[in-house]
């Protein structure tokens, strides 16, 4: 018996972007599927906030399809809003209120908030309920950004650079297991984060993006087992990195060189033995090395 | 750039060029143009003593109809007045650009001097100096400039700023209280407001401007708090300060203030937009408006001044009457201060953040105008206000007429803007202040010429019955376009928009009763016409056109 497949959270069919004459998005497809954590990686630049934006309806799509929960977040973005939580990666806050004063603010919008979990979260956070939001620090600014995003179940999480300003206490003990306890529960989380450690470690699916467009996604583990690191050793020292067809990136000096390969493992070790070498050793590499690899490959 | 002292000025000029281009724009339109439109309006600069006699310099002339004369003082009031409000604007303008401060994003500080210049190898001293003393220089070139050149008209009320040494005083007061209260924005924000209240209100002072010592002491004053705080500044000495925290802690045991919860989000949305910007403008108006009037009556108490004249106290009632519709339309007609980002998030239509900010605008306007009739009031006890208006030979229904108008304007500036401030597009927000120019430029075109053909014609075509009809009927035919299109795409909720209708009748019929009642004796053949006008004004089109902007900037 076939298992039915439910309907994908977040699905974006060719989405493009422009802005002025640069393309921060170009041809970009992808889907979140419900109870999974999805991680966004990508450099600076790459388009993952102009990505968020577009699910959050912040921005409308110029071509392509964006829908969240079947809908249109543009069309209709009360039906998108009310069920997703977003952390933003400016931690935008209303400075002018105190910490119960955007509790109070913003539970009025969500029948499903949870006052007991709310308080919860702020004691664990540590947050000051008289505090203004403008004397918060910029990791207290981060824990009252994402206090708020969760304090109503939200059946999508989508943070954007969570742990940017978060110590690593806070980002390991409790940013982390917030992400796994929401994806547990069935909800969807989405993110887009710099530390690909963090990616590797609560990650479901992964997407990873460069110059607006998306070079590599799918579950975490087929992206890692479709990677290869090969130690390569040639018979003759090579003054400059020798061309390998099929590896994406290549460092070293002189007659041992690493390469990275994406699913040619095959072609890769002929193409060495056609360069002067051989492959002498074969590693499941970082998913660190994995995007910097893909962003070498890009930037070449 | 080899010096530091270029490069400190280019910055300067690098922020402030619009400003600045403006100011020299300003200053040579009036040196050049104006003397030319005062002539052609019959204007004798040299001989226009007070307000009335510059207007009765400029009256004379044959039989006019009452648009035409309403037209004509208004451009008289122009003439009278644009010298010194551009003068104004200017000095006012180079006080602040000499403070150095700017705009934070990150804590959304618009008054914030720049950390980086405290990495750069430069000595406090000579940065004090630079500002200091760059500040003193371009404030006096620039008033010599406007005293030489531009041939102001020699109104006695306005004599009183007619000082070089006030200004720089005012710049000096100014960098003081910027930089010394740094750590203590509330304060210095009182301060400084506290300042400016004592400046502009400087002609119930005489005696204060001419003494020989007060001045120099003041400058000399806020010359040493701007070295020290900068100075301060500079290596964090003072933090704010500490005596909140005990009572902080006393107050975190005491309970939360306030609903525990709102009953609905558009409950939640108005709150938000009451403390946003509606509350503070409140403040500030009240603040604007009592402050100084009650430090004017315990220091003329206290000093045993006696009572202001009718001129300056007729001067005072301008100034608290045009505080409130200006004061809403500058913070309501500024994108920066209506940035929407944070609700935007919230799951709540476009209709309901439009109708939550018109809302706290009626709130915020009501509550001002509460303020500046109890300024009035305290400002009764120190003159005769019948002698001050003995030339304005109106009813005390007339008087409640013009202060109904006036609250009703002071709202009207919120949603007959919101529509552009909305959008998110930088030349459509800045509608509000084209409109503003266009107005006075269109008045300028009207009264070209001496024998105001252009008013006459105008007067005949536009204003009579007809021309204003069809205006309403296409008012209300865009009104109609426009819910039908946002209750089409779901921003507005068809209950919101049926309250706002209501709202809408409420406010036609009883601008048109107020017309009928106050003109139906004297002018009945304006009764039909000026009710039309009042049925315009009342914005509706451009409320059912705000959430579409509004769609605009929060789809990008």
């Amino acid at each position: 018996m076939n298992t039915p497949i439910a309907a994908p959270v977040v699905e974006i069919t060719a989405l493009s972007r422009a802005f002025a004459s640069k393309l921060a998005l170009n041809q970009v497809s992808l889907r979140a599927q419900p109870g999974r954590v999805f991680g966004l990686v990508g450099a600076n630049g790459a388009g993952k906030t102009t990505l968020i934006k577009h699910i959050l309806g912040r921005l409308k799509a110029e071509k392509g399809l964006v829908r969240v929960f079947g809908f249109d977040p543009v069309e209709d973005p009360v039906a998108v809003l009310s069920r997703v939580g977003y952390l933003s990666e400016n931690r935008d806050l209303p400075a002018w209120m105190r910490v119960d004063e955007l509790l109070r603010y913003t539970e009025a919008f969500y029948p499903h908030w949870d006052t007991a979990y709310a308080e919860d979260l702020r004691r664990q956070f540590g947050l000051n309920p008289r505090a203004k939001i403008k004397t918060l620090s910029r990791g207290e600014n981060a824990k009252a950004g994402l206090l708020i995003a969760l304090a109503y179940r939200p059946e999508l999480l989508l943070l954007d650079e969570p742990s940017s300003g978060l110590d690593p206490v806070v980002r390991r003990d409790i940013l982390e297991a917030i992400i796994r306890t929401v994806a547990d529960e069935g909800r969807t989380v989405f993110f887009s984060s710099h530390l690909l450690e963090e990616v590797e470690r609560v990650a479901d699916d992964l997407a990873m993006m460069f110059n607006g467009q998306i070079v590599l996604a799918g579950p975490l583990d087929e992206v890692k087992e479709s990677h290869h690191r090969l130690i390569l050793r040639f018979d003759v020292p090579q003054p400059v990195a020798p061309k390998v067809a099929g590896i994406l990136s290549l460092s070293g000096s002189g007659r041992e060189w690493t390469a990275i390969c994406n699913g040619k493992y095959e072609e890769a070790v002929a193409a060495t033995a056609r360069a002067g070498g051989r492959v002498v050793a074969e590693e499941s590499p970082s998913l660190d090395e994995i995007f910097v690899a893909w962003a070498t490959a890009k930037s070449l | 750039m080899q010096t530091p002292t270029a490069a400190l000025a280019w910055e300067l000029w690098r922020r402030n060029r619009l400003r600045l281009i403006g100011m020299f724009s300003m200053f040579l339109g009036f040196a050049f143009i104006y003397p030319k439109l005062c002539a052609m309006a019959g204007v004798d600069l040299a001989n226009s003593g007070d307000l009335v006699s510059f207007g009765a310099s400029a009256t004379q002339g044959g039989p006019r109809s009452q648009f035409v004369a309403t037209i004509h003082v208004l451009y008289i009031i122009f003439l009278a007045g644009s010298p010194v409000v551009a003068l104004f604007l200017s000095l006012l303008c180079l006080t602040w650009m000499f403070t150095f401060v700017e705009f934070h994003p990150n804590d959304k500080n618009p008054v914030r001097f720049p950390d980086r210049l405290f990495m750069l190898p430069i000595s406090n001293f000579f940065l004090f100096s630079l500002l200091l003393g760059g500040g003193v220089a371009a404030l006096a070139l620039l008033f010599a400039g406007w005293h030489f050149f531009v041939p102001m008209p020699r109104v006695l009320q306005f004599g009183a700023y007619e000082k070089c040494i006030s200004w720089l005083t005012l710049l000096a007061l100014a960098q003081g209280i910027t930089w010394a209260l740094a750590g203590w924005p509330n304060t210095r924000l009182c301060v400084l407001m506290l300042v400016l209240f004592a400046f502009l209100f400087s002609p119930a002072w005489p005696r204060f401007l001419v003494s020989p010592i007060v001045m120099p002491t003041l400058f000399l004053l806020g010359a040493v708090l701007a070295r020290v705080g900068l100075e301060k500044m500079r290596h964090g000495q003072w933090q704010g300060w500490t005596w909140p925290r005990p009572m902080q802690a006393l107050l975190a045991r005491a309970p939360l203030r306030g609903p525990k919860h709102f009953a609905s989000p558009a409950q939640a949305q108005l709150w938000f937009e009451w403390r946003r910007l509606a509350r503070p403008l409140t403040i500030a108006l009240a603040t604007f408006a009592l402050v100084p009037a009650f430090l004017l009556f315990l220091a003329r108490r206290a000093l045993g001044l006696g009572p202001l004249d009718s001129n300056t106290l007729a001067g005072f009632a301008i100034i608290l009457a045009i505080m409130p519709p200006a004061i809403h339309f500058f913070f309501f007609s500024v994108p920066a201060l209506n940035d929407r980002s944070f609700p935007m998030l919230r799951p709540l239509t476009n209709g309901q953040m439009v109708l939550a900010t018109l809302k706290a605008a009626a709130v915020g306007t009501a509550l001002s105008w509460v303020a500046v009739l109890l300024a009035a009031f305290a400002l009764s006890r120190l003159g005769d206000y019948k002698a001050a208006g003995r030339d304005v030979a109106l009813s005390l229904g007339q008087w409640v007429g013009i202060v109904w108008c006036l609250i009703f304007l002071t709202w009207r500036m919120v949603p007959a803007e919101l529509c552009f401030v909305l959008s998110g597009r930088r030349w459509v927000a800045n509608m509000p202040w084209l409109k503003v120019i266009g107005f006075w430029v269109g008045i300028f075109l009207l009264t070209l010429g001496g024998e105001n053909e252009g008013l006459r014609w105008f007067d005949s075509m536009i204003f009579s019955s007809l021309p204003l009809a069809l205006l309403l009927v296409s008012k209300l035919i865009l009104a109609w376009v426009s819910f039908r299109t946002s209750l089409q795409r779901h921003l507005l909720a068809p209950s919101a928009a049926l309250n706002y209708l209501a709202v809408w009748s409420t406010l036609v019929a009883s601008s048109v009763m107020l017309v009928v009642f106050l003109f139906h004796h004297s002018a009945p053949q304006l009764v039909r016409p000026l009710s039309l006008a009042a049925a315009l004004l009342v914005p509706l089109a451009r409320v059912g056109f705000a959430p579409l902007t509004l769609a605009q900037s929060r789809h990008a």
